[in-house]
């Protein structure tokens, strides 16, 4: 095996010896800033649907909590969602939506972080679960409108595998979680604490539509491996 | 089932008359071109992304080492594992041994070229591993015992009714042609494997310095799968993925997507930032990243350093006029098209390869394509340079050229060569063509028409007739180019 030294003392001395020809036309953008796909002062949470919509997602615009809530447990019972696991966050709690889905036929299960003693069991517990769950609910981070895409971290509740198993996902999010760009997303990641490696938990998905493949004559087919279905519901008035 | 590099005349005979894989490749053609261009085009100012995108490249690419180190310290703190392989076989040596030390039986895979590079599968498989891939294409492909044919599209060779016998075939289950359930055949068959698996195998697309955090772009969610299930995860890099800042991120991602699929974000992507932490429920106990030179410093070295600008996005081969009609298996090694013209003689060595960098029209789409503007037929040129001052240029070649040289310089000689020679081809001409020509320059010919000494010489026309004329206003005829 190769020490680090070693390597990397390789690419100094072809760095030395490869003179660049050319020079860069420009230098990186400072903050990551480009031409933004949105327009100044455009309804973020149309322009939000209207992308997802197009990749294939599914997003519905609620009022209350309590319609988010009404509008889950439909769309469970319509999937005939026996097993459900959700995040534990706290826009999914004041939803108060578990006994909802257990009224309607549904087992839910929720990924709330386990004691270090227990982590080891819940672990298998959760994805003995998730292997067989028939409906995974998220939040999310925020929203990206210009891609119509979900941002999902990695935070103390937030497993990862909730949406990517199962075979469908609904995420609730409020609107004021609705940012313009991806750029804006990770500054968002990046405001929220000193320790940026921190912010950025083990794993961010952005999540945008449900799974495709184009790999059979390139003919578009979704849920392939993640879920086949992914449902927003975009709540406007956040409870207080 | 290794083309081979030396093959590519042959191989290109055979793929000009290979039916299923000419449909395909129309397809390609006919699908990835124009949603490439016309999602370029919503990006506002398609020509900006690009130059940033490039001035990204080139900076990280200026500064390797210090964002190598800067990226391998990050990961240090995370807890991640960083290993550093001088060559294939290194790279090979590492995860054999990874994967040793974790027990495993079941290896899934991500999609990676990385891989492909170094042979990973079937060097992991002669050990006693199972190895599956798991992006759809890769699948169907390791199914079929192959190789893939494009970088993007790996099953573009194949078509609807050969996928559905092979899985029906392999797997057994009753014969479909229906694509959504032909999907959902390989989502059964290929979750229990992610189920069962140890060890997830990826590539990565960026790996960001200032964070430690690598960036895995898919649609499928395999990807996603693999670096999340599986006890251990192993990242296979070439040390080129480097981009310096997180904020570059946006830029990097909006090119690389539009470019290679046409869409705005592809429908994953992952950002990996260490393995799962204390309270994670899942992702890896383990991160392995495994940063790969094989060759990539000898091309840092040279005068082709902007090859390793390259994000393997594809589009360069769907707009090529030589991959359009023989697509990828005839390259001969993991890169096809245009720009693995220029990667497999430079990783490969130009004795073997020395086909593939004249198998090129020098027509420049690869370059006007290219997310970060990569000079395709300069490199190629380079090459072909290269090549021919090493002797690898046919016998008789130098002495015709020479020839040549000399007529062009004699005016009244070049002037009788063509009246000769117009003369000369009159019974082989076709359309202006000529499909033969006569000894010695019939090798001209094997692969290539030659095109037909004009019954008038442009210089006898302007003096007889065009410098009479009205220059045209409308600019028409001018051909539109996007
Ligand atoms: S050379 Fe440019 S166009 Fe071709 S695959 Fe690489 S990045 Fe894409």
């Amino acid at each position: 095996m190769s020490s680090r030294e070693a390597f990397l003392a390789r690419v100094r001395q072809a760095l030395q010896t490869g003179g660049q020809s050319h020079h860069a036309e420009a230098a990186p953008a400072e903050n990551g800033e480009i031409v933004p796909l949105v327009t100044e002062g455009e309804d973020l949470a149309a322009r939000l649907q209207r992308e997802l919509e197009g990749v294939g997602g599914s997003v519905a615009r609620v009022k209350h909590v309590a319609e988010a809530a009404q509008y889950v447990t439909r769309l469970a019972k319509e999937k005939g969602a026996e097993v459900v696991v959700r995040w534990q966050s706290d826009l999914l709690d004041t939803l108060e939506i578990d006994d909802a889905l257990r009224a309607g036929g549904a087992n839910v299960h929720t990924a709330s972080p386990a004691s270090e003693a227990e982590a080891g069991n819940r672990r298998q517990e959760m994805r003995d679960l998730l292997a067989r769950a028939d409906l995974g609910l998220s939040g999310v981070d925020a929203v990206i409108a210009e891609t119509g895409t979900l941002m999902l971290t990695a935070q103390p509740g937030q497993m990862r595998g909730v949406s990517l198993l199962p075979p469908v996902h609904i995420a609730v999010a409020r609107t004021d979680q609705v940012v313009a760009t991806f750029a804006d997303a990770l500054r968002a990641v990046r405001q929220s604490g000193e320790d940026m490696q921190q912010n950025l938990t083990s794993c961010i998905s952005f999540v945008t539509g449900p799974s495709r493949t184009g790999d059979i004559e390139l003919k578009l087919t979704v849920g392939v491996h993640g879920p086949g279905e992914l449902h927003l519901v975009l709540l406007d008035e956040p409870s207080t | 089932m290794h083309l081979g590099t030396e093959g590519f005349q042959e191989h290109a005979r055979q793929a000009l008359k290979d039916e299923p894989l000419q449909n395909a490749l129309h397809l390609l053609t006919n699908e990835f071109v124009p949603r490439r261009v016309a999602a370029m085009q919503a990006l506002g100012d398609p020509e900006a992304l690009r130059t940033q995108a490039r001035a990204v490249k080139e900076q990280a690419v200026a500064q390797l080492d210090t964002y190598l180190e800067q990226f391998a310290d990050n990961l240090d703190k995370l807890g991640a594992h960083v290993h550093w392989a001088h060559d294939d076989a290194e790279a090979r040596d590492i995860i054999t041994s990874i994967a040793q030390q974790a027990e495993a039986k079941v290896i899934v895979k991500g999609k990676s070229m990385a891989a492909e590079e170094i042979h990973l599968n079937p060097h992991l498989e002669e050990l006693g591993y199972e190895v599956l891939e798991t992006d759809l294409g890769e699948y169907i492909i390791q199914l079929a015992e192959e190789t893939p044919s494009h970088i993007i599209a790996p099953a573009i060779h194949k078509t609807r009714q050969q996928i559905a016998s092979l899985l029906h075939d392999k797997l057994g289950d009753p014969y479909t042609e229906e694509l959504t359930d032909m999907t959902q055949i390989a989502r059964r068959a290929l979750r229990q494997q992610f189920l069962r698996a140890d060890v997830g195998i990826t590539g990565v697309n960026f790996a960001i310095a200032d964070t430690g955090s690598i960036v895995l772009v898919t649609n499928e969610g395999n990807g996603r799968l693999s670096s999340t299930l599986p006890r251990v995860h192993i990242a296979l890099m070439g040390m080129e993925k480097i981009i310096p800042r997180l904020d570059d991120l946006p830029v990097m991602l909006k090119v690389l997507t539009n470019s290679a699929t046409g869409q705005k974000i592809s429908s994953y992507v992952t950002m990996i930032t260490g393995p799962r932490r204390a309270h994670d429920l899942d992702g890896p106990e383990e991160l392995h990243v495994v940063v790969m030179d094989n060759g990539r410093s000898n091309i840092l070295g040279s005068e082709n350093r902007e090859a390793l600008y390259c994000l393997r996005c594809g589009a360069c081969l769907n707009v090529c006029p030589i991959y359009q009609n023989i697509g990828g298996h005839a390259y001969g090694w993991v890169y096809p098209g245009p720009i693995g013209a220029v990667l497999t003689p430079l990783f490969t060595g130009l004795d073997t390869a020395k086909h593939l960098p004249r198998a090129s029209t020098l027509c420049g789409a690869c370059r006007e394509a290219c997310p970060v503007k990569i000079n395709i037929p300069h490199m190629l040129l380079n090459l072909r340079r290269q090549s021919v001052s090493r002797g690898g240029a046919p016998a008789g070649e130098a002495p015709l050229f020479s020839l040549w040289a000399w007529v062009m310089r004699h005016p009244g000689l070049y002037r009788l060569g063509l009246k000769l020679a117009r003369l000369g081809q009159m019974p082989f001409a076709r359309r202006g063509w000529l499909g033969k020509l006569p000894p010695p320059f019939h090798s001209w010919t094997k692969s290539r028409d030659f095109k037909a000494v004009a019954p008038q010489s442009f210089r006898d026309r302007w003096q007889t007739t065009l410098q009479y004329e009205q220059p045209s206003r409308n600019g028409a005829g001018g051909g539109h180019h996007e």
